[in-house]
């Protein structure tokens, strides 16, 4: 069998010839170590090819290189969207990407704000349904701003995209009558830039796109953008949406080695049986968690089989059902007369259900048996990668 | 930068570019967008690469065969899945405005119940006004309101598994093809793509009946009857070409049917017809996991027939499938099948083709050959395969190549494709049998 000149590995068993880079900072994660300088520059090297690689990727073919490395580019609603080179090939097109980018402006507290379009959102081309809408709004100023557009939020009452839940140490709901208090606690007058812990936003969006729960993570970041709050997202499943320089960089060993740790580790928790997780998005989640380890990981085999399995009807059946269970909560929480018409647009979702929960658990347990194929496989690539293991 | 050197450094980046979902391809382009300084530039990232990986102490040792056994054990994961049924789903639903599905659809789409008291919100009219519009139109050219007249009995699951465009599109693909000089034929062949192996192409359920609800269409269901609705999934797929050239969703199905046949004689050795057949024989090999002393190659030439390997080898094997692509002449099949008889004693062979002429396997079937499969039997006799067929057969990770490396354009086929059409036919098959000999 051919040998690769760079590797030294059978050119056959890897699907990304320059495999190690990633691997690398896996295993830097994994093993708690510091990057080096040259580890770094490596990285930077890497993505500037890899960014040529996936030009153009999308399905629309307008993703086109970005000023930041490892960033791919492109506009929708007059904005400009930088996505992670390994995100292109399962990007939503413009079509879709445009109300994505009118609902992320609905829910960002600051519209100067960079926002991001997160989880299952970024590689829509490979699955049929998403169970919500995530973002991840990153507040770069002081705090206590924030406060008093959550309160905005709140009274605006928007009919295409409500605030039913905001989230920050406690869950707060419509009447809203400890808002301002909690609001007070968590942010704080005099707290500086990056002193305020996560908040959560829960919104339901009723736009072209459909009716969907629709979440934003909002993280107050300091002057080291990579620090505190920053350890809530990974910059590798985020395509940053703002009008100047993306607030994190992709040139960081440790934001690839961590999101592939928390992806492979996340994934296995999911298919453990043990886990109490909910048994039918067991496997849903782990196959997506599996499709951006295996994108990120360069393994473009396996992301064809995890895609093969996202396409599986039962996925969509199980992602309607998470989604029409949280509507039906998120709209327990509205007050009653905005509730009762979107009610009915979740009963016409649940409409579309069709499988047995007999069949639906016999699919999930087929597609429990992928993803651990799969998770294995790409544990097997890690794991046997060194002598120190 | 001369071309030639522009060339070599667009050749060692894309060497190394991750393989899959068409990226060497587009990398490539994209290097060619280049101007000389951008390219000198990406050299220079990819050696210092180089020097990284290459100076790495991560190592990746044997681990082709555990990879295998976890890919193995994916695809079996695979294909219990696509044998899977939803079902009737357990939620109160609203009832489904099927006509309004059925107009969207280019054709009509009527629920299991229609004998017995109409369904709720079912437009008999609009049915009634479509076989109205066939009765008109039957006797002129094939219009767009007779493709609407395709009726097709399908479960609830269809019609809420595809979208009408889903359905619409399938449809259309299949009647682009029809030949338009024989109207029974038309039917025939509507009713065979559309209305069974398209769907089952694309989700794997069937049609599972025909229904008239006007007299003036007795004669189509009757047609219909005749040629469908008794008919087994594993016989012959009569096909309308034009030009001879199968179409793929119809290859599809045919390869699926070749396959299943194979798995159920349970051949001990494949012998292909050199030429174009190797690439089915390959194929079908590959799906048996058939070692390649098992996979011999045939060559007839005149009356003059060797065996790869020599004919001493044919001792040792009972079973033998004779495989070809396109059977288009009965004397070469004949005489294959001969030669094989007279120096194979005591064994038995079976006959398996993706293609004939109704002729072709007619003759064959007179001539005693009883035991002859003929995937497609078409009107044509120049039937063309719909791949290169100097080209050969590639077991790729998610796809079966037909063809590939030839001059023209290969045939790529997804396995979770093949699985699904395969699987309804292996329970087929396996239904079938089972009746036989209970």
């Amino acid at each position: 069998m051919k040998k690769s000149d760079a590797t030294g590995v059978c050119e056959d068993d890897a699907s990304d010839p320059l495999w190690q880079l990633p691997v690398e900072m896996a295993r830097l994660a994994i093993d708690t170590r510091e990057p080096t300088s040259e580890q770094v520059e490596a990285l930077r090297a890497y993505l500037d090819l890899r960014v040529i690689s996936f030009r153009e990727s999308d399905a629309d073919g307008r993703l086109m290189p970005s000023a930041q490395p490892g960033y791919l580019e492109t506009t929708a609603s007059g904005r400009r969207v930088l996505v992670p080179f390994q995100l292109g090939p399962f990007f939503p097109s413009d079509e879709v990407l445009g109300p994505v980018v009118q609902i992320a402006e609905g829910v960002a507290l600051d519209t100067g704000n960079p926002i991001c379009i997160s989880g299952s959102l970024t590689l829509l081309s490979a699955v049929r349904e998403i169970g919500d809408l995530d973002y991840c709004e990153y507040h770069l100023a002081r705090p206590y701003v924030l406060a008093e557009r959550i309160t905005e939020k709140v009274d605006a009452g928007a009919a295409e995209l409500p605030l039913v839940e905001v989230k920050c140490g406690r869950k707060l709901h419509h009447p809203w009558e400890e808002l301002g208090d909690a609001l007070a606690a968590a942010l704080r007058l005099e707290a500086a830039e990056g002193e305020a812990p996560p908040i959560k936003l829960d919104f339901v969006s009723n736009t072209d796109l459909g009716l969907f729960p629709t979440t934003s993570l909002v993280l107050a970041l300091g002057a080291d953008r990579e620090a505190g709050n920053a350890d809530e997202s990974f910059t590798y499943q985020e395509a940053v949406i703002c009008d100047d320089h993306a607030p994190r960089s992709l040139v960081r060993p440790e934001s690839i080695g961590e999101y592939l740790k928390f992806l492979i580790e996340n994934s296995r928790s999911w298919l453990q049986s043990e886990s109490g997780a909910s048994e039918k998005k067991r496997a849903t989640k782990a196959l997506k968690r599996l499709l951006s380890a295996a994108l990120l990981m360069g393994e473009t085999r396996l992301v064809e089989s995890v895609v093969d399995g996202l396409a599986h009807p039962a996925v969509a059946e199980v992602t309607i059902r998470l989604r029409v269970e949280e509507l039906h909560e998120l709209l327990s929480y509205m007050p009653e007369g905005s509730a009762a018409p979107l009610r009915a647009k979740v009963d016409a979702q649940a409409a579309s259900l069709q499988f047995s929960t007999e069949a639906l658990a016999m699919a999930v347990e087929e597609l429990l048996e992928i993803g651990q194929t799969v998770l294995d496989e790409v544990e097997l690539l890690l794991g046997e990668t060194g002598d120190d293991l | 930068m001369t071309p030639r050197e522009r060339s070599e450094i667009i050749d060692e980046i894309v060497a190394l570019a991750p393989k899959g979902l068409g990226l060497p391809e587009k990398t490539r382009k994209n290097l060619n967008a280049l101007d000389d300084r951008e390219l000198v530039e990406a050299h220079g990232k990819l050696k210092r690469v180089k020097v990284h990986a290459a100076a790495s102490t991560l190592k990746r040792s044997d681990i082709g065969s555990k990879r295998a056994e976890l890919a193995s054990r994916r695809e079996a994961a695979f294909a219990r899945i696509a044998r899977l049924e939803p079902n009737a789903a357990e939620v109160d639903r609203p009832a489904k405005d099927h006509t309004k599905t059925a107009v969207q659809a280019g054709a009509l789409i009527l629920p299991s119940g229609l004998l017995d008291p109409p369904p709720e919100g079912l437009n008999l009219k609009s049915a009634l006004d479509i076989w109205n519009t066939y009765d008109r139109v039957r006797s002129s050219a094939i219009t767009d309101s007779m493709r609407a007249a395709v009726v097709l009995w399908l479960e609830d699951f269809s019609l809420k598994t595809f979208g009408s465009r889903e359905i619409e599109l399938a449809l259309v693909r299949a009647l682009e093809g029809a030949p338009t000089n024989d109207f029974d034929q038309y039917f025939q062949l509507a009713i065979d793509r559309a209305g069974r192996d398209t769907l089952r192409i694309l989700r794997n359920h069937l049609v599972h009946g025909i229904i008239t609800i006007d007299a003036g269409a007795g004669d189509v269901v009757r047609l219909l009857a005749q040629t469908h609705l008794a008919e087994e999934a594993l016989e012959p797929h009569f096909i309308g070409t034009v030009g001879g050239r199968i179409r793929e969703t119809a290859a599809i199905d045919g390869l699926a049917k070749m396959r299943t046949f194979a798995i159920d004689y349970e051949p001990d050795v494949i012998i292909t017809v050199s030429g174009g057949g190797k690439i089915v024989g390959d194929f079908i090999a590959n799906e048996m996991k058939m070692p390649v002393e098992q996979n011999l190659t045939l060559q007839c030439r005149g009356k003059q027939t060797t065996l790869s390997g020599g004919w001493r080898l044919l001792k040792k094997f009972r079973r033998i499938l004779l495989v070809d692509d396109i059977a288009g002449a009965p004397d070469l099949l004949c005489e294959a099948h001969r030669s094989l008889a007279y120096r194979s004693e005591g064994s038995e062979i079976q006959m398996v083709a993706f293609a004939s002429t109704l002729g072709v396997r007619d003759q064959l079937i007179e001539e005693g050959h009883s035991s002859v499969f003929v995937a497609h039997a078409a009107a044509e006799h120049n039937l063309e395969v719909p791949w290169d067929r100097s080209g050969v057969y590639l077991d790729k990770h998610s796809n079966h190549v037909f063809g590939a490396s030839g001059q023209g354009t290969p045939l790529r086929v997804a396995k979770a494709q093949l699985r699904r059409v395969s699987s309804s036919l292996m329970e087929s098959s396996v239904l079938r049998r089972a009746t036989a000999e209970s």
